[in-house]
Parts: structure tokens; C-alpha cells; sequence
């Protein structure tokens, strides 16, 4: 894989070919390259060592307050004590048990999208995501069910970071769609309509969408609707998302061939059926990658949401950082968030690439034989 | 618009093919794309009009009025930082040009930077030394999987913070001090005749790229070609040495609680920068690997093969070739960086969301021309990024394949 800088003075082969680690691979490397690896050796032992004796050696995993932490070392016990907070937001503590389902719910849809196959797994999981958004409503809410209501100023944390990302998502999702074909009609009014909408949304910096959609949509609704500033934001959230997932469509549409919609105008399927039936199951399965990227693009977005006062992962951690009790802990907080963030981030990419190979490996078969 | 053309065959909607035999026979009505287009335009205009009339209504109701007759008044707010003069009575107006101008200064200064530490990571990436490319894929997975927003906070309250304070501030040289309130540098004294020292840099950058043009092109280098351009460079450097020299410089100058004389970064500036370089950078770096990558092996080879010495064959075969599959996601980079140059708001940086749509906003209530100016600009930004990127596109793009 490594092309490239041209490795000058060696001989061609010896360079790369064995992975044959260890001491062998390295002495065969230029003087440069020992250097380099000296440096970076170097570099690790200056930092390594203070800072796993700082994250884990010195480390307070229990404490009461910041008085009860090792000042040398990372006071952990402040994450810990807050984990239900960072989780479940401002949740009544008997009531968190409907955010941990708001919670988990998304996150086991795409566990079981990324598990083993079965049958029927698709429609499950189209199915538990397209609920989402009503159902998870009607959970965090809780009054149309009978149940003590919480309103939206008391959701926060994981569970409103999963909200904002699952809904904007879902909701955008058939609005990309829609998009999509829109752009790639014949008909010019529709394609300009479409190209327009996209264009714009797609322009606009996300933290303007969010002030916009804050202040503009409660101008736009009939005199006296009052809708809280979470649903407010996802209108403005949904609306840009839509706009990036219509883009990722038009490219899936973009790579079927021409002979698809032929045959299927030949065999008598009109425009919505051969959409249906042919056309869109196939652009979306070409577009996976990118529709996972879009996923972890619109998560690591969800944090924008603070601008609107909005109390998400990121934001509860800031606010939490703030409190005198624990006060300091910043290096903490964030670092905390961080791999929190890294670690699904990662995660996702790597299955997005890992798909994109799969397709890359299965179109060199397919064109082999 | 090439999709244009693939629209009208793809589509499968027969009513719209160029009629000729080889197509299935129209078996829709000839009117239906006519009128499914009158049906969406007009769904659209109901809807417009539903939500101008609800905005009328609810403009009524608060007893707002509309109309861009606010950018004559005054503002009555200062702002941290612009490149324009301005003060507390200047117009809601000006307030937009220095908002603008703020916005395209630390986009434009931060793309500048994220560019070339993209490039290095991007190259150390695909280096044939595998400290440098462990190292820089430690860099890029670390940075890209995390929001950019805990990047700039981070920066902000962690690493600014633990900056020393003013008094304690770390001295570069005596001339650059680094402290948790800004960085603080040299600045030309106000007053002076600029005009030497502009024509001594003038010169001195003229020469420089005297020595760009003029470099040996030959694939295999010979050393005596080589004289000219570092005399070139030689005098270029000296021209621009003597240019700092003649100006008179005012060094920041520590007095009582702040430094006095020379300029100051501000902190807020600082963390911007730096987070949208360093975030923007990993994504770059990847756009670099994956377009140097694409060169084929054999390219290189061939090369080698015939003699090309090798920073002939990185920039005369590799880099052209990459380019063409760098230049369309760089655009995409670029336009994402612009706009999350708006982050600025976060950390209290006036841009122009900062300024304008938040600050102005809220004190004049014109939603719907402050949105609507906003939009103008960034959208304006996107689709000049978006032009410069197709044209460059179909220049290098491969010709008859």
C-alpha cells in the first residue's frame, strides 16, 4: 500500500516486500528511517509514562467531590458520578429507565444491522428506525402513554445526542430520496426545484441553519404555536441532512447503468414502479458507504446543537465541567467525550470501508468473469 | 449541468424521450410532464404563500416592520476584533462588512494552513518510512473521529488556559510572547514612511519568483543549473531581510498588567485557527493519500526507468496525476471548513453568524433580511469555491475516454 515518496536509495525490492517484522524489517530500512523510528520511540517515552501513571496508575476512580481525588493523578470518580447525567440528561431518576429505551434503541437496530445476516433482517431494522422517531417521542414524553411527563428542557446527554442524530436521519432520509429523483428528473421545473433546495441547505453552515431554524420556523407556523427550541432545531437538522443524503442518493443513482431503466421500461414497469422495484434498492445498496458516512458526519454534528442551548453529550460534560464541586476536571470531561465520540466514529468508518471493499472486491469479480 | 443529458434516458419517463423508433411508444398522456411540473410549482407557491402570509401575521402581531432600512442605523455595539474601523456607532451596515470580512479571514488564513499541514501529513502518509506514515495515521484517525466542536473547546479552555498568564508569559526571542490572553508579536510602528521597505519586499518577492520560473525543468538535474536559481533565492531573501530591517518595529512591551505596543492574537482567534487546522488538516491528509495512491505503480517505475531523478517524477508524474482526483473532494474540504469557520460564534470570535445573524439579529429583529444576507454570502462563497473547482476539473479532466 505504501506508493509513493519514492523510497530513494534502496534497492527495489528489498524494502517492503516481507512482513517479516521485527529487527529484520527494520535493519533493512535506510539510516533515515531508524532515525525516524529513534524519534518516535523517544517521543512515546517522554510521554507515555506520565500519562498512563496520570489515566490509570494515579488515577481516583470513587470519590465524593474533587477533594477526594489524587491530585497527581486523572479524577475519574467525577465521570463516574456523573454517568447517569451524561447518559440520560435531566431524567427524573425513576423515569431514566424510558431514556435508557430511547437510548438503546437505535444503537441495537444498528447492531443488529451490522451482525449476522437472517432472514428478514432489513424490514426489522427499516422498520425499528422508521418508528423512531414517533416512538421515541412518545416514550421520552410519556404523557400520550399514561406515564409521568417529561418535557424537552429535562432531555439532554446521550440519550439527546441519539434523539437529535436518529430522528434528523430517519426523517431525512425519504426527504433525500425524494431530492434525489427530484435533481435527476426530465422534468425541468422539478430538477430546478430540487437542485435549488439542495444547493441551499447544503451552502449554509450548520450553526446558521440552527439560529435560522430557531428563529425563522416559529415566524413561519400560525400565530400562537409555541414548539420547543429541540424541535425547532431538528426542523433545521432534518431540512440539512436531507440535503447531504440527496447528494449520496443522486451518486447511487448516478452508477446504476442506463440498461436498467431500459429493461425495465421495456418489460412495461412505469417511472414509480421501476424506481421502486429496481432502481432505488440498487442505488441505495451502492450508496451504503456513503450513507454511513453521512451517519457519522450528522453524529459528530449533533454537538452544533449547543449553540441553541441545546443540552447534548458534549454540551451536558461543558456544563457539568462548570460545577464547583468538581471544578478543574476539564482535561477530564473532554477526554472523556472524546473517546466516547472516537470510539462509535471509528467504529462506523470502519465498517463503511469495509463494505466499500467487499463492493470493490465483488465488481472485480463480476467483471473477471 | 452534465446530467442533463443521462436525465433523459435514465429517468424512464417516456413522455420526455426524443422521439424515435428504437424507444417504447409514449403510453402517457403528452400534457402529463406539463402538468406534473404545474402541479409541483404550484404546490410550491401554495406553501410559500401559507408561510408569507403566517410571517405577515406574526410580523403584525409583534409589531415588527420590515425592510433593509436597519443597515443605516447605528449598531451601538463593539466588536473584539475586525479589519475595518470600527466602533459603537457604526451602522448596522458596516457591521456586516466586518462581519463578512472576519469570516473570510479566518477561512480563508485557516485553509491556507490546513492546506500545507494536510499536504505533509498526506505525503507522510504514503511515505516509504514507516515511522513518518505510523505517525501520521495516528494523527488522521485520531483527528477526523472526533467533532470538530471538542476540538475547539478543547483548545479553547485546555490548551489556551494552561497557557502561562500575561505576567509569566513565554518570551520568543523577546519579540513574540505567548500568554493565556493572546499572543503578542511585532507590528510596524504606526506613522512611518512604508514606502522602502514595501519596494525592497516587492523586490525581494520578484526575485524569488524569478527563481521559481527560471528553475532547471530538465528530468535529470545537473548541479550548474542549479546556480541561477540560488542566486535568485539569494537575493530575494536579502532584499527581504533589508526590508524588515528598515522598518521600525514596535516590540510588545510588558507595563503594569498587559503588554503595550506591538499586536495580540487574540485567544479566541488562536483556538479557532488552530482547530480548524488541525481538524481540516486530517481530512486533507486523507484526500492526499488516497489521490497519491491512485497513481499507478507503473508510472513511477517507468520513470525510474528512465532516469528521472525523483522530485521530477513527485511533481512532474505523480502530483498532476493525483490532482485530478484530489481537486473535487478539496473543493468539498474547503467548502466544509468555510463553513465551519461560523464555529467562531462558539468561542466568542466575531465572524460574520456571530455578528450578524446572532448579535444583530436579536437587537433588530429583521429575521428575515439578516437570514436572507447570511445565506447570500455563504452561498455566494460555495458556488465561487463550487466554479473554480468545475473549471479546474474540465481543464485536467482526461480528454476522449
Amino acid at each position: 500500500m505504501t506508493l509513493s515518496t519514492i523510497p530513494s536509495r534502496l534497492p527495489p525490492e528489498a524494502s517492503r516486500t516481507g512482513i517479516s517484522s521485527g529487527l529484520r524489517g527494520m535493519a533493512s530500512e535506510s539510516p533515515v528511517s531508524l532515525i525516524l523510528w529513534l524519534a518516535l520511540a523517544l517521543g512515546a517515552a517522554w510521554i507515555l509514562p506520565g500519562l498512563v501513571s496520570w489515566a490509570l496508575l494515579d488515577a481516583t476512580w470513587v470519590a465524593e467531590d474533587r477533594s477526594g481525588c489524587d491530585p497527581s493523578g486523572a479524577c475519574w470518580a467525577f465521570i463516574v458520578n456523573r454517568l447517569p447525567q451524561f447518559g440520560f440528561g435531566f431524567f427524573p431518576p425513576q423515569e431514566r429507565w424510558r431514556a435508557a429505551v430511547a437510548l438503546a434503541w437505535p444503537v441495537v437496530a444498528l447492531a443488529i444491522a451490522l451482525g449476522p445476516a437472517f432472514r428478514g433482517r432489513s424490514g426489522l431494522v427499516a422498520g425499528a428506525l422508521a418508528a423512531y422517531p414517533v416512538g421515541a417521542t412518545l416514550v421520552l414524553w410519556g404523557e400520550p402513554l399514561g406515564l409521568p411527563g417529561v418535557g424537552t428542557a429535562q432531555w439532554g446527554g446521550m440519550t439527546m445526542t441519539v434523539y437529535v442524530g436518529t430522528v434528523a436521519f430517519v426523517l431525512a432520509f425519504p426527504v433525500g430520496l425524494v431530492l434525489a429523483l427530484g435533481r435527476r428528473s426530465s422534468l425541468p421545473a422539478l430538477r430546478v426545484l430540487s437542485t435549488v433546495f439542495i444547493e441551499v441547505w447544503r451552502g449554509l453552515p450548520l450553526i446558521a441553519v440552527l439560529f435560522i431554524s430557531v428563529v425563522m420556523v416559529p415566524f413561519l407556523l400560525p400565530p400562537g404555536t409555541e414548539l420547543p427550541r429541540l424541535a425547532l432545531a431538528l426542523v433545521g437538522i432534518t431540512l440539512y441532512t436531507s440535503s447531504y443524503l440527496a447528494e449520496v442518493f443522486r451518486g447511487g443513482l448516478q452508477s446504476l447503468g442506463k440498461g436498467q431503466a431500459e429493461a425495465a421500461a421495456a418489460l412495461g414497469f412505469t417511472y414509480w414502479t421501476a424506481q421502486g422495484y429496481i432502481l432505488i434498492p440498487q442505488a441505495i445498496r451502492a450508496v451504503i458507504p456513503g450513507i454511513l458516512n453521512t451517519v457519522v458526519a450528522l453524529f459528530k454534528d449533533t454537538t452544533y446543537v449547543l449553540v441553541v442551548g441545546l443540552f447534548d453529550f458534549l454540551n451536558i460534560v461543558n456544563a457539568a465541567v462548570a460545577d464547583p464541586h468538581w471544578l478543574g476536571l476539564a482535561n477530564e470531561g473532554y477526554i472523556f467525550v472524546g473517546i466516547v465520540y472516537w470510539s462509535f466514529c471509528f467504529l462506523l468508518s470502519r465498517v463503511s470501508a469495509r463494505i466499500e471493499w467487499d463492493m470493490a472486491r465483488g465488481a472485480a469479480r463480476e467483471a473477471r468473469t | 449541468m452534465a446530467d442533463v443529458v443521462s436525465n433523459v434516458t435514465d429517468s424512464g419517463m417516456p413522455s420526455q424521450r426524443p422521439s424515435g423508433t428504437r424507444h417504447p411508444p409514449r403510453r402517457q398522456w403528452p400534457w402529463a410532464a406539463l402538468a406534473q411540473q404545474a402541479a409541483a410549482i404550484a404546490l410550491v407557491a401554495v406553501a410559500i404563500t401559507y408561510l408569507g402570509a403566517n410571517i405577515t401575521r406574526n410580523l403584525a402581531a409583534n409589531g415588527m416592520t420590515g425592510g433593509f432600512g436597519f443597515l443605516w442605523q447605528e449598531a451601538g455595539f463593539a466588536m473584539s476584533f475586525s479589519l475595518i474601523d470600527m466602533s459603537e456607532s457604526s451602522t448596522y451596515g458596516r457591521v456586516f462588512l466586518a462581519g463578512v470580512l472576519n469570516t473570510l479571514f479566518i477561512a480563508g488564513l485557516s485553509l491556507v494552513t490546513a492546506t500545507i499541514l494536510g499536504l505533509i501529513v498526506g505525503f507522510a502518509r504514503v511515505s516509504a518510512a514507516r515511522p513518518l506514515s505510523l505517525a501520521a495515521t495516528v494523527y488522521v484517525e485520531a483527528l477526523r473521529n472526533v467533532p470538530m466542536l471538542l476540538i475547539l473547546i478543547f483548545v479553547q479552555t485546555v490548551v489556551l488556559r494552561s497557557l502561562p498568564v500575561v505576567r509569566e508569559a513565554i518570551s520568543i526571542g523577546d519579540a513574540v510572547y505567548v500568554s493565556n490572553r493572546g499572543v503578542y508579536f511585532p507590528w510596524p510602528e504606526a506613522g512611518q514612511d512604508l514606502r522602502l521597505a514595501f519596494g525592497a519586499a516587492s523586490a525581494g518577492c520578484l526575485c524569488l519568483a524569478a527563481a521559481w520560473v527560471l528553475r532547471p525543468r530538465t528530468p535529470v538535474l545537473k548541479r550548474r543549473d542549479l546556480a541561477g536559481v540560488f542566486a535568485g533565492m539569494l537575493l530575494g531573501v536579502i532584499l527581504l531581510g533589508a526590508a524588515v530591517a528598515q522598518v521600525d518595529w514596535q516590540r510588545p512591551d510588558f507595563q503594569g498588567f498587559d503588554f503595550r505596543g506591538g499586536a495580540k492574537m487574540m485567544p479566541e482567534f488562536a483556538a479557532l485557527l488552530l482547530a480548524l487546522t488541525l481538524y481540516n488538516a486530517a481530512f486533507i491528509a486523507e484526500i492526499v493519500r488516497a489521490g497519491l495512491q491512485s497513481v499507478d505503480r507503473g508510472q513511477i517505475e517507468a520513470a525510474r526507468a528512465l532516469g528521472l531523478r525523483d522530485g521530477f517524477i513527485q511533481r512532474r508524474i505523480v502530483l498532476p496525476q493525483a490532482l485530478r482526483l484530489m481537486v473535487p473532494p478539496l473543493t468539498n474540504q474547503y467548502v466544509h471548513l468555510i463553513k465551519a469557520s461560523s464555529l467562531a460564534t462558539v468561542v466568542g470570535f466575531p465572524d460574520l453568524v456571530a455578528v450578524f445573524l446572532g448579535t444583530s439579529l436579536n437587537q433588530t429583529g429583521r429575521a428575515i433580511e439578516i437570514v436572507m444576507m447570511t445565506a447570500a454570502v455563504y452561498l455566494t462563497l460555495c458556488l465561487w469555491l463550487g466554479a473554480l473547482s468545475a473549471a479546474w476539473n474540465a481543464r485536467v479532466s482526461l480528454k476522449g475516454r
